[in-house]
This record gives structure tokens, C-alpha cells and sequence, in this order.
């Protein structure tokens, strides 16, 4: 059974190299100035006060202490489906306000998202010793699409939620910061390498 | 448009080069009764040379099979002629043979990312097919396969895909190798493309002196901009002005990301050049190629 189990892994990432992996790309997500801070530019939102209106993130992302609570697993779903959230809206932001014209901190951050969740899904197969495939990754819940309001709410909203998205991904990088370094580790995260 | 008088069959044949190979030439009964011949009347030729008979079967009236052996040329016209009238020759109808080998699994796949740039992948071919023969490097991760990158025909073992590297996710990655007579697929291989990039080499490369210590210089350089997802080494050289072999600063001496060094034990009021390269710190990837050299000349010694 473990032969056909194994038969059915799409991934052959070890987890070591997954679990740095997914910390370095945590690690370069939550860099504001790989999205947040040129979409501010780009938006004209550049001036202190409406960068200060910015800088409240959109809540509707988990926090980092209910992203700790949760399994392994469960982490690495909600995870999942949050991100595929932020794809959907990144791709409205691109066409609202940005016409469809190709921008490329937008597309670089899309095809990190994606690259995530690719390794997201290696990670749950591993978790799961392939035997069962890990569902399809779901979109999630945290933020549904909002009609687009007047374009300058529109942009305020867009960059509220982009400051929430790096923060989420900051949150993301700790929690995996604290996994250990082995693929046996308890269900939930490892309390050995928590903050202190 | 003239209408043959009969046809070769096959019509585009490839065949395994040192295999043999029969090929039937079939006429038309217009042609037959216009010209008072039948299958028996048939010569046939390889490159304007004519086919001994014995390599000849009339297969019936219309229809003359002639058979090559060991075929080992890469090109060959074959040819189907009558002796109309019993005496003048006149061509029926003619094929081009491609002659060559299925192609061999491709070996050392190899793929670089130049920083900046997308990412390029090479292999060996194998043996020479003789055989118009495509190669297809296919990618994927393992959630998504990315579009297949057709090598060009003038450049048959590499191809560049139409992608950005995606770093920190392990692309799996292999290259297929089709012609008429067979395909093959090379090993796959996974990896991280950050652990297959180039660097762009530091730049602004500047030397400055210090009146305090004539026997230092110190190098500033700007680091290219990779430096904001991997952490760098280093290799610096150094040589006087006139010398010919450049020294090397110890390489454990540069292990970290930097963007100045101080060169000691210099020679007093002597000009000197140097140079500076990076790659990823962990030895993972290709060295950049060298910088622009930069020159200084290093303080008098106190009297």
C-alpha cells in the first residue's frame, strides 16, 4: 500500500527543503516594498496622511495567534485558501484600477502566491504521506470580492488590503519559524522554537 | 499540370539508416498502353545511379518492387524509369529517402538562471539523427505545468522558457526528443531555480587609499540586485599594475554579502587593479562573470 501510496506523491521536495522554502518566500512576502509601497505610488496615495489610512490593514485576514492555533494541516489549508483570496483580488485590483495594464510587482507577487500554494500543497502531501491528495486547494473566506466602489475607496481599500496581505504573510513566516525541523512533529506547531 | 504516369510508393519514406528498405513503383494503365510497357520495363536509380536488376522484383503488370540494403546514406533520390518503346528512358515518378537513426535519450540537462533574466536549459543530444529531429524542454511544478519550449532548429540543445523563475519552489524540469523514426525522453531533474542562478557581477567597483596606512587600499562596490533574496560570496583578484598573474584575496575571507573589502600588505606607492565576482553563499548556482577591473595606487610610505 505504501508503494501505491507513494505511487500517487506529485512532489518529491524534501521536507527540510519545503520548510525553508516556504520560510524564504514567507520572508520576501512581507516585504511592503515588493508590492504595498509601489501600488501606493502608482495609486497617488503617496502623502502622509493617506499612507497612514493605509497603513490600517484590511482585518480580514486570520491573525497570527488563531493561524498558531491550528494543526499543522489546518495552518497550511487556511493558508492556502486565504492566498487564493488575494489572488482573486489581486487580479480585481489589476483590472479596476490598473485598466489590465501589466504591472509587474503585481505579477511578480501573483506568481509568488502561486508558488506558495504549489508548495503548500507538497507540504500537505507530505504531511499526509500521499495517501490522501490533499483536496483541492479551496478559496477561503476572508475577503469577498467587493463591487468596486468609487475608484478612490476602491484604491484606499486595495492598499489596506495589500498592507493586510504582507502582515498576514509576516504571521505566516513566523508560525512556520516555529515548525520543527522534522517531519514528525507534533499536531500543532512545535512550542519548542515559539517566540519567547 | 503533367500526370505522372506512376507513383513510388512509399512517397516520403525514413528509413533506420543500415536497415533495408523496399519501395514499389505502381504504373498507370493509360501510361502502359501509350507507351506498350508494363512493370517489366521499369529501371530504377538511387542518385542517378542505376539499381542493378537483382535488386528488382515485377511484382504483376503494373507494379515493379526494388529493394536497397544496409542503407547508410543520410540522402537519397530514388528514382523510377521506364524504357519506353523498349528504348527511351523516361522518368515515372521520384522520392527523396531520409535515412538516419531515432533519436537517444538526451543527457546532462543542465539549466541557469541569469539573474534578471529567464531561465535557459542545455543537454546533450546524442548521437547526430540525420533526421530533421525537434527537442521539447518541458517544466512543470507540482501543481501546474508550465508551456512547453521548443528548441529552435538552429539551436537544437538549449532553450530559454517564456517564464519568470519562480524562486524557492522546486521546478521539475526534462527534455523530449521526436523525429520520424522514434522519440526520447531525458532523466527529469528537480530543483530550485535559486540554487541555479548567475548573478549580474558587482558593479561600481571603486579603490581608495588610506594616508594612515600606505600598505592598504580599500574596494567599494555596489552588489547586483539579487542580493535581496540570497546572501553572497565572493572572489576578489588583485594584481600590480604590470603583473600578469592576478592574486586572490582567501576566499573565506569573503564568505558573507559585503559591499567593501580592505586589501593588506600592499606595496607602498604601487598601482594596482582589481576585480570582484559573486555567487550564491552557499556554492549553490554559477559565478557571476568578473566586474569592470578598478585601479588605485596605494599611499607613499612615511619617511
Amino acid at each position: 500500500a505504501a508503494e501505491a501510496a507513494a505511487a500517487t506523491c506529485r512532489c518529491s521536495t524534501s521536507y527540510g527543503q519545503l520548510l525553508g522554502q516556504l520560510r524564504s518566500q514567507a520572508d520576501l512576502m512581507k516585504d511592503t516594498s515588493r508590492l504595498l509601497d509601489p501600488f501606493i505610488r502608482s495609486q497617488g496615495l503617496d502623502t502622509p496622511v493617506l499612507r497612514g489610512s493605509c497603513k490600517e490593514c484590511s482585518r480580514a485576514f486570520p491573525s497570527e495567534d488563531a493561524l498558531r492555533r491550528l494543526s499543522r494541516q489546518g495552518f497550511l489549508r487556511t493558508v492556502s485558501a486565504t492566498l487564493n483570496d488575494v489572488l482573486q483580488r489581486l487580479a480585481a485590483l489589476q483590472q479596476h484600477l490598473l485598466k489590465g495594464k501589466n504591472v509587474p510587482e503585481m505579477q511578480v507577487a501573483t506568481r509568488n502566491i502561486q508558488g506558495v500554494r504549489n508548495n503548500i500543497y507538497c507540504m500537505l502531501e507530505l504531511l499526509t504521506n500521499c495517501s490522501e491528495t490533499p483536496e483541492p486547494l479551496l478559496p477561503g473566506t476572508a475577503a469577498t470580492l467587493t463591487p468596486p466602489t468609487p475608484s478612490f475607496w476602491f484604491r484606499l481599500e486595495g492598499c489596506q488590503f495589500l498592507c493586510g496581505y504582507h502582515s498576514f504573510m509576516g504571521s505566516v513566516g513566523q508560525v512556520f519559524g516555529e515548525w520543527g525541523d522534522s517531519l514528525s512533529g507534533n499536531r500543532t506547531h512545535s512550542p519548542r522554537r515559539r517566540a519567547l | 499540370l503533367v500526370e505522372t504516369c506512376g507513383v513510388i510508393n512509399p512517397e516520403s519514406p525514413v528509413i533506420l539508416s543500415g536497415s533495408n528498405f523496399t519501395a514499389l513503383c505502381v504504373l498507370k494503365e493509360k501510361c502502359m498502353s501509350t507507351y506498350e510497357v508494363n512493370a517489366s520495363h521499369i529501371v530504377w536509380k538511387a542518385n542517378r545511379v542505376l539499381i542493378p536488376e537483382e535488386q528488382y522484383t515485377v511484382i504483376n503488370a503494373t507494379t515493379s518492387s526494388v529493394t536497397l540494403t544496409n542503407i547508410s546514406l543520410s540522402n537519397v533520390q530514388l528514382i523510377c524509369n521506364i524504357l519506353a518503346f523498349g528504348q527511351i528512358e523516361m522518368n515515372i515518378y521520384g522520392v527523396r529517402m531520409r535515412v538516419g537513426f531515432p533519436p537517444e535519450k538526451p543527457k546532462n540537462l543542465n539549466c541557469i538562471v541569469n539573474e534578471g533574466k529567464k531561465m535557459k536549459c542545455q543537454w546533450d543530444p546524442g548521437r547526430e539523427t540525420q533526421l530533421e529531429t525537434n527537442f521539447t524542454l518541458k517544466s512543470e511544478w507540482a501543481t501546474e505545468k508550465f508551456p512547453d519550449c521548443k528548441a529552435k532548429p538552429d539551436t537544437p540543445t538549449s532553450c530559454t522558457v517564456a517564464y519568470s523563475p519562480v524562486y524557492f519552489v522546486n521546478v521539475e524540469v526534462w527534455v523530449e526528443a521526436q523525429n520520424a523514426l522514434g522519440k526520447a525522453v531525458s532523466n527529469h531533474i528537480n530543483f530550485d531555480p535559486i540554487d541555479r542562478v548567475k548573478p549580474n557581477p558587482p558593479y561600481n567597483l571603486s579603490v581608495s587609499n588610506s594616508e594612515e596606512l600606505s600598505s592598504i587600499l580599500k574596494l567599494t562596490w555596489i552588489n547586483p540586485r539579487i542580493t535581496n533574496v540570497i546572501s553572497l560570496k565572493y572572489n576578489i583578484h588583485y594584481k600590480a599594475k604590470d603583473a600578469s598573474a592576478w592574486s586572490q584575496i582567501p576566499p573565506e575571507d569573503t564568505t558573507a554579502t559585503r559591499t567593501s573589502f580592505t586589501v593588506q600588505d600592499l606595496k607602498p606607492f604601487t598601482e594596482y587593479v582589481f576585480r570582484i565576482r559573486c555567487m550564491k553563499e552557499d556554492g549553490k548556482g554559477f559565478w557571476s562573470d568578473w566586474s569592470e577591473d578598478a585601479s588605485g595606487t596605494t599611499y607613499e610610505a612615511r619617511p
